[in-house]
């Protein structure tokens, strides 16, 4: 048996060549990372200048049947199917972004602003939503939604909504807040001032206060109260409302306060 | 906790593709059909052997032991195996040892060996697998021995496999020589999963043979020189894992292992979650131990690779274990339960999602997504299918030989069950800490 040591083998040019690959592969990650990021701040640029030429035309539209006094029931129709495809673009191609930003760690300048613009299209939204119920008699409801994400039970509201968004489609208009932006969008401390907003989740339904987590089964109630005609509502409602006092639509800590 | 969570993922994909790049490297150099200029007496005999060209000048004394504790139902298929082995009769001993058993092994053993007289039986009280291997190397006059578990069997031409590689090599240091292990017949799906599992291993082994930094001899046909092995003081009996050990030990030793690639065995994999459970505690548990027993040798120049790669990559398997549960839970376990809890709300109702459930891919879907953590997550991908598809070369295998349904279990979650194993298993090592240590 011989006693000379192995004479160990140390593959150091393969660590090397190693290191540097890893190390390749994460700067080109990154650097492919900075590239998309441009992209993306692009795309996020044109859809929010789309958003803004929609709003416009949505308000001209407002301000010239009005000022001509002449909102009928002819130009309802066109004003109706603006209204209903503006929002439907807010909630779609926005809200994908404005989730991408929110779960960005890092906290910049364009993010802040994305969020507040965000912030001020949903509630000037509903200002229209609202005056064009009110002038062309819009079968609708509009719900705004004031939630913060340090409320562990706001995710339960935001399903319950997006369950009825799925069911009643274009008839339910969801107008988010999240009151996490109000100290940089007064628009949003006015809002919360105007209807008092003291817990969350709370939510509006066409200016009626409904604190606390709402049931399923119960903001099926109120919806379909304000709904003149849906078939969801002739379906659901036999269902659902002999197990509900009419009266009370809500549980304990939810009270109705209208406004 | 998101944080540490991130820096966790971070850290553990850079490791994880280090590594890997690293494997493919040696991988990619070793390989005698990627690099034909490659000419080393190492690469000549592993080509010899690739090529079944085991012509061995002459024919050691090969010891062969079987430690049987109530394995009644394969006992006999094994010596069988043993029996078929193509190498001349009068220079193999095999010692049957009976650890025992309190079942009808010794009755089968005793009729078996009857007509045969190179087969020996051995009987005693239990005493544990490696006390058993110990007692049956005192009797053993081999050059070499060959261990064989009851649940196991080897293939004919292994032993002159393994001996061409001995007799190639040339090397006195040169102590074990490890088998490429497959599962035995895998019915269920549990046992396919294992299957798939033990091509990489077999690949991953022919690598790390390559950088002389094998650290486990599998207990079915590992063959040893007794010289050296004797002279280490034989198996460890306090070891859970006497074949892990004995390789650690022959590493701090300064002595050499090496795979046979085609060197086949097949043993019995577990069939049943618990007994699987059970096994891989043993193996974790056995590697922790060795780790902390060896851990002088962790990035320890000395050793060469085996202490500046493989033992480093042993301990930060740990956290790599411990990465993959936190990955398990952010990406797949929360996210169930919160859309198990999201359905409670909506009373189960989903007709509205199946009814307006549109599968909108655009630029932007493609664009908002983490391209930073993507990349390196590609890569390590690519590289995990390369090394599939390689074991799968590698051991002469079709990847759909079993069918196309063990691979989604094995790439959707067998991982992340044998990281949650180590982490319990890593629980009670500490647990157990505390009263030892």
């Amino acid at each position: 048996m011989t006693t000379t040591p192995l004479t160990r083998t140390f593959s150091k040019d393969k660590y090397i060549t190693a290191g540097i690959i890893t190390f390749l592969i994460f700067a080109l990650g990154l650097t492919l990372g900075f590239i998309i990021d441009q992209h993306r701040y692009n795309i996020v640029e044109e859809i929010n200048m789309e958003q803004e030429v929609k709003y416009l035309s949505l308000q001209t539209q407002y301000l010239y049947l009005n000022s001509y006094h002449s909102f009928n029931n002819n130009s309802c129709p066109i004003l109706s199917a603006t209204l209903k495809s503006t929002v439907q673009d807010l909630s779609d191609s926005l809200s994908e972004v404005v989730s991408y930003e929110e779960e960005q760690k890092t906290t910049d300048k364009r993010r802040d602003i994305i969020m507040r613009r965000y912030a001020i299209d949903n509630l000037r939204y509903l200002l229209l939503a609202q005056e064009g119920k009110q002038k062309c008699n819009l079968d609708l409801v509009t719900i705004t939604y004031f939630y913060s994400s340090d409320c562990p039970s706001c995710p339960n509201q935001g399903v319950i909504l997006t369950y009825f968004k799925k069911i009643f489609g274009e008839k339910v208009l969801i107008f988010p807040s999240k009151l996490d932006y109000r100290s940089q969008e007064p628009m949003i401390e006015i809002a919360m001032a105007q209807f008092n907003i003291t817990k969350y989740p709370t939510i509006i339904v066409d200016n009626n206060k409904y604190e606390g987590v709402i049931k399923k089964e119960e903001l099926q109630t109120i919806i379909c109260n304000s709904i003149k005609d849906s078939p969801q509502c002739q379906l659901n409602i036999p269902n659902t409302s002999l197990n509900q006092t009419p009266t009370s639509p809500h549980d304990q800590n939810s009270t109705p306060a209208p406004n | 906790m998101n944080i540490i969570i991130d820096i966790l993922l971070w850290i553990t994909y850079i490791i994880s593709l280090y590594f890997s790049i690293f494997l493919f490297l040696v991988y990619v150099e070793q390989n005698p059909k990627v690099d034909p200029r490659a000419n080393s007496q190492r690469n000549t005999s592993l080509k010899n052997t690739l090529n079944n060209t085991f012509n061995i000048s002459h024919h050691p004394f090969i010891s062969i032991l079987v430690p049987a504790y109530n394995e009644q139902s394969t006992i006999v298929k094994t010596l069988e195996s043993i029996y078929n082995i193509n190498y001349p009769k009068d220079k193999i001993e095999v010692l049957v040892i009976n650890d025992g058993s309190t079942d009808q092994t010794k009755e089968k053993i005793t009729q078996y060996i009857q007509d045969k007289p190179y087969f020996h039986l051995i009987s005693h009280s239990n005493r544990g697998k490696a006390a058993s291997l110990n007692i049956a190397l005192t009797h053993a006059t081999g050059e070499f021995f060959a261990c064989l578990d009851a649940d196991s069997f080897v293939e004919p031409l292994t032993l002159k496999k393994m001996l061409t590689i001995y007799e190639q090599e040339n090397d006195p240091q040169l102590a074990i020589i490890t088998p490429a292990m497959k599962v035995h017949e895998p019915k269920n799906i549990l046992q396919k999963v294992q299957w798939l599992e033990y091509l990489v291993i077999i690949l991953i082994g022919r690598i790390t043979s390559q950088l002389d930094s094998l650290y486990v001899a599998p207990g079915p046909f590992s063959l040893y020189n007794t010289k050296i092995i004797k002279q280490l003081g034989g198996f460890d009996e306090k070891n859970i894992t006497e074949d892990q050990e004995i390789a650690y030990r022959i590493q701090s030793h300064q002595y050499r292992i090496k795979q046979c690639p085609n060197g086949y065995v097949y043993t019995t994999a577990p069939s049943k979650l618990k007994q699987f459970y059970r096994q891989r505690r043993r193996w974790y548990l056995g590697s922790i131990l060795c780790v902390h027993q060896y851990r002088n040798l962790i990035a320890n120049r000395k050793y060469g690779d085996f202490g500046m790669m493989q033992m480093v990559k042993n301990a930060a398997g740990y956290l790599l274990a411990i990465t993959g549960i936190a990955i398990a839970i952010t990406f797949i376990i929360q996210p169930w339960v919160e859309n198990i809890k999201e359905l409670f709300l909506i009373n189960f109702n989903i007709a509205p999602y199946l009814a307006t459930f549109k599968i909108k891919i655009t630029f932007l879907t493609f664009l908002l997504t983490d391209f930073r953590k993507g990349f390196i997550i590609l890569s390590l991908t690519i590289l995990g299918i390369y090394f599939f598809y390689v074991a799968h070369k590698n051991a002469n295998e079709k990847i759909n030989k079993f069918g196309w349904v063990p691979l989604i279990p094995y790439f959707a979650f067998y991982y992340t069950l044998k990281a949650t194993i180590l982490i319990l298993t890593l629980f009670q090592f500490t647990q157990r800490k505390k009263f030892k240590w």
